[in-house]
């Protein structure tokens, strides 16, 4: 079940890369949960936007990728190391084997084509889940180093202007 | 508190913050209610963080509620009524509330806008006074004589630009703008001179009143392009204003340090833009520094996930940082002032490796190429090669070619994919063939 979403809950950036398959049916669940989605339909249109918002999931449908896709999926990372790469697939001719290439190839999951339920929430659930929890950790570390840096000034600051007159 | 030629009561400053806070949500509240609230609305746009059309209304109210709270600390007899600073910031105030209306109206380009802002400017220096006149390093002070004019004119625009571009996500212009104020008035105070106090007590609390509407989810408001500026000349007009002061002594960092974040936003996007900048000549590299883009240090923190006011609290906890180093530095001598700004720098530096603003493979290219004149690895020359491509080669140009193109077109696109992703050349003769398509196109 996808979380209650609230205007303050902070929201990770999803990329959808492939066709209406992805592009109709995911974006609404995928907002369901909580991400803000943005589409394209190849994988150039992807790396262009990539490199503008680093989005934390990125869904993209095998019937876009090109030649290699490792290096794709390592250019996302390249950028974010912490994004989570899902890829959209059909079930192939090989079985398993077929699908399970690409999780050598650097993604962190398979999504069956046609789109199943259960086994997308068990998905989504986990990564948005990672997300929350992730985006938690990005602003408590920021907020340590960030009052960090700044505690020294404002502490001789208060100590000359309330203590040494 | 009892200041010499002057009583100030503290309970007067509070009522002055509390009647402007007030007044402002007053008068937000009651534009809300208006049809004003659909002319003024800012629209979602690809460079944009928001998802719906929102009032931008809280410019004119922050406005409204400044002056008419400065009409009743002149009641009260709280100012000298020939100070220059207030008759600067009243001009100011009409000046901008008329322009950003034309705007509004009217769509002023940016060139309309640079003079409007260049007036401003120019009244605020020319008739009323203020400006820069001195310089001090390390504790010798020079004049600075007709310069001082020339910089004080770029600097009230520059602000005004500045503090507009921060204007990204909710409550960072205002608490930018709070950070500064507090510290422009903890000088002040210090130096016995209270009419700059007043005003930044009057402006906090107009800006306070703006803050409760824009950082709530429903019926939130914007500043919009008028607040923005206002907020921006006012930090200029006061940082003008405190430079003569005993305690700051013509110190450019102290003025530098209070506006300490919009400069830094402002700065580390040039210098990223120009290091990025894919053109071969310094004139391209310099013309690139002025295009907008949504990569700004808020912007990395919305796109990494964080809420606005998440974002909103570290980045005032960096303009804070500022704000206590300008109120340290007069209180100590010119060898602890270079140990303090010493400190500063690597802590600015590491925060802003925190976020990602480090470029050092754009650096390393830049230092490569342009310093030391030699060759790019070849991945890094074939990406640049294919940059051009995969401007022109999009899934939108060969939609929207003729019918004739589209072929050759994508079949240019599908190249330079593969090309992305297995390292390969694409053939020439397919992106020449393609570029000719879309040049006849």
């Amino acid at each position: 079940m996808a979380p209650k979403d609230t205007d303050e809950t902070p929201r990770s950036h999803a990329l959808l890369i492939g066709g209406d398959v992805v592009g109709t049916e995911l974006q609404g669940i995928l907002r369901g949960y909580g991400y803000l989605v943005e589409q394209c339909r190849s994988t150039l249109d992807a790396t262009r936007l990539y490199r503008q918002k680093k989005q934390a999931l990125v869904i993209v449908e095998t019937e876009v990728l090109r030649g290699f896709p490792g290096r794709l999926f390592r250019f996302f990372r390249m950028l974010n190391p912490q994004a989570v790469v899902l890829v959209a697939a059909a079930p192939s001719r090989s079985g398993s084997t077929g699908t399970s290439r690409y999780l050598l190839w650097g993604a962190h999951d398979v999504i069956q084509l046609p789109l199943q339920r259960d086994a997308l929430n068990f998905t989504l659930s986990r990564t948005s889940a990672y997300h929350r929890q992730l985006v938690r950790g990005i602003f408590l570390r920021n907020l340590f180093w960030f009052g960090l840096a700044v505690l020294p000034l404002w502490g001789l600051a208060l100590y000359l202007l309330l203590w040494n007159r | 508190m009892v200041i010499p030629g002057v009583e100030v009561h503290m309970l007067d400053m509070l009522m002055l913050l509390g009647g402007a806070t007030l007044l402002s949500m007053l008068i937000l509240g009651v534009l809300l209610r208006t049809p004003l609230v659909r002319h003024f609305a800012d629209q979602p746009g690809h460079r944009k963080v928001h998802q719906v059309a929102i009032p931008r209304l809280g410019g004119v109210a922050i406005v409204l509620s400044f002056l008419v709270m400065l009409l009743v600390a002149h009641a009260f007899g709280i100012w000298d009524p020939r100070a220059p600073l207030l008759y600067s910031v009243v001009f100011a105030s009409v000046f901008l509330l008329v322009a950003g209306s034309l705007d509004d109206m009217f769509t002023l380009g940016y060139k309309a806008k640079f003079l409007l802002q260049f007036g401003l400017a120019g009244m605020v220096v020319s008739v009323f006074g203020l400006s820069f006149t001195h310089v001090s390093v390390f504790g010798t002070t020079y004049p600075l004589m007709g310069f001082g004019d020339v910089i004080s004119l770029f600097w009230l625009v520059g602000l005004m630009n500045a503090v507009n571009i921060i204007d990204g996500i909710d409550g960072l212009a205002a608490s930018v703008t709070l950070a500064g104020v507090t510290g422009i008035a903890v000088l002040a105070a210090a130096a016995g001179v209270m009419s700059p106090v007043g005003v930044c007590i009057v402006l906090a609390g107009a800006v306070l009143g703006f803050l409760y509407f824009n950082l709530r989810r429903k019926g939130k408001v914007f500043l919009g392009d008028t607040g923005s500026q206002f907020l921006g000349v006012m930090l200029g007009i006061l940082t003008l204003r405190i430079h003569d002061l005993p305690n700051v002594g013509h110190s450019m960092l102290i003025p530098l340090l209070l506006v300490g974040y919009p400069v830094l936003d402002l700065s580390v996007a040039m210098l990223r833009r120009f290091l990025q900048s894919r053109s071969n000549d310094l004139g391209g590299r310099v013309t690139s520094m002025f295009h907008a883009d949504n990569q700004h240090l808020h912007h990395r923190l919305v796109y990494a996930g964080l809420t606005h006011v998440q974002s909103t609290f570290l980045l005032m906890l960096l303009a804070s940082g500022f704000t206590a180093a300008a109120v340290l530095l007069p209180a100590l001598s010119w060898q602890l002032d270079l140990v303090l700004m010493a400190y500063l720098a690597v802590a600015v530096t590491f925060l802003l490796g925190r976020l990602g603003f480090m470029p050092v493979a754009a650096l390393r290219r830049f230092v490569r190429g342009w310093v030391l004149g030699s060759e790019l690895p070849e991945r890094s020359r074939m990406a640049l090669r294919y940059t051009r491509y995969y401007e022109l080669f999009n899934a939108e140009a060969v939609a929207n070619a003729a019918p004739a193109s589209r072929p050759g077109m994508a079949a240019a696109m599908t190249a330079v994919e593969a090309a992305e992703v297995t390292g390969e050349e694409v053939p020439g003769d397919t992106l020449t063939g393609a570029s000719r398509a879309l040049q006849d196109a």
